[in-house]
């Protein structure tokens, strides 16, 4: 089971990851916020990627969790990725989020947090991907998220530890 | 509901409007409204540009910022601002979640050199 916040639900569905994580974790679930931030918003925005993200919530079974409003919890972050983190304290799963702030926050709670180029080490690891698909996804990344050379060559490195 | 805006404008920036609005077919209100709706959309792509390059995450910059994170994804790209990093938190994170146990692995992922 795998809780997915705005960030890394707009990465997967730019990549065509969605398929993969569900294979990798069985469970995906988003909170309404992420829902609406993602799906509805990108929506109103006519973003193409929002409306294939609404099939692919279909087609994956990809939960929804529903969070009530708490003013108490702001932690500094978007309202998803509070949500997503508190969500994800309530049901004891992995936090699946990009922004290492929200990361640190996740942490100082004891929550297990994976990034999407960490599920992408995950999945070739787990042998979910081959090489060729590795490579095919870890290109997609680099294009979607925009990530800093030392993460491109940090991740490129450790596949490469991991492939022996 | 509309509301009236007075305000002082440059006689060459008048002239573009004027020119542009010939050009339409339409008046010179009408510029001016399409104009002011675009570029308060830039604007506020701008303000969280700015407020994620303070340390806001992408997605409390959009909330702030009134913009979707859509649009800030795509804005990042554009502009070839590269995600803020902090590579001793990966290096952490692939550590504990595919090494686990493998202290041969951890070990080996810990000592990727990243003097580029």
């Amino acid at each position: 089971m795998i809780k997915i916040d705005a960030s890394s639900f707009i990465y997967s569905i730019k990549m065509d990851w969605i398929s993969v994580l569900k294979e990798l974790y069985e469970e995906l679930i988003i909170t309404t916020s992420v829902y609406h931030e993602v799906i509805s918003s990108g929506k109103r925005r006519g973003k193409p990627d929002a409306f294939i993200g609404e099939k692919l919530i279909k087609k994956h079974d990809i939960q929804i969790h529903e969070r009530e409003k708490n003013p108490e919890a702001e932690m500094g972050l978007g309202e998803g990725e509070t949500d997503t983190i508190l969500n994800s304290i309530e049901l004891n799963c992995v936090g699946l989020m990009e922004d290492k702030k929200a990361i640190r926050i996740a942490e100082s709670f004891d929550l297990e947090v994976l990034s999407v180029p960490i599920s992408l080490l995950h999945a070739y690891k787990k042998k979910k991907i081959n090489d060729e698909e590795f490579e095919k996804f870890y290109q997609k990344w680099i294009i979607v998220a925009s990530p800093c050379y030392e993460d491109i060559f940090l991740i490129e490195k450790a596949k490469e530890v991991i492939s022996g | 509901m509309s509301k009236n805006l007075s305000v002082r404008i440059k006689n060459n920036i008048l002239e573009e409007l004027d020119s542009l609005a010939d050009l339409l077919g339409v008046d010179r209100a009408s510029i001016v409204r399409d104009v002011i709706n675009k570029g308060l959309e830039t604007k506020k792509i701008d303000i969280a540009l700015e407020l994620y390059q303070k340390g806001n995450t992408l997605e409390q910059a959009a909330n702030k910022a009134k913009i979707t994170l859509w649009d800030l994804i795509d804005d990042v790209k554009k502009r070839g601002i590269t995600s803020k990093s902090d590579i001793e938190q990966t290096k952490a994170l692939i550590i504990k979640t595919i090494a686990g146990d493998d202290e041969n692995l951890a070990k080996k992922i810990s000592e990727i050199n990243l003097n580029l």
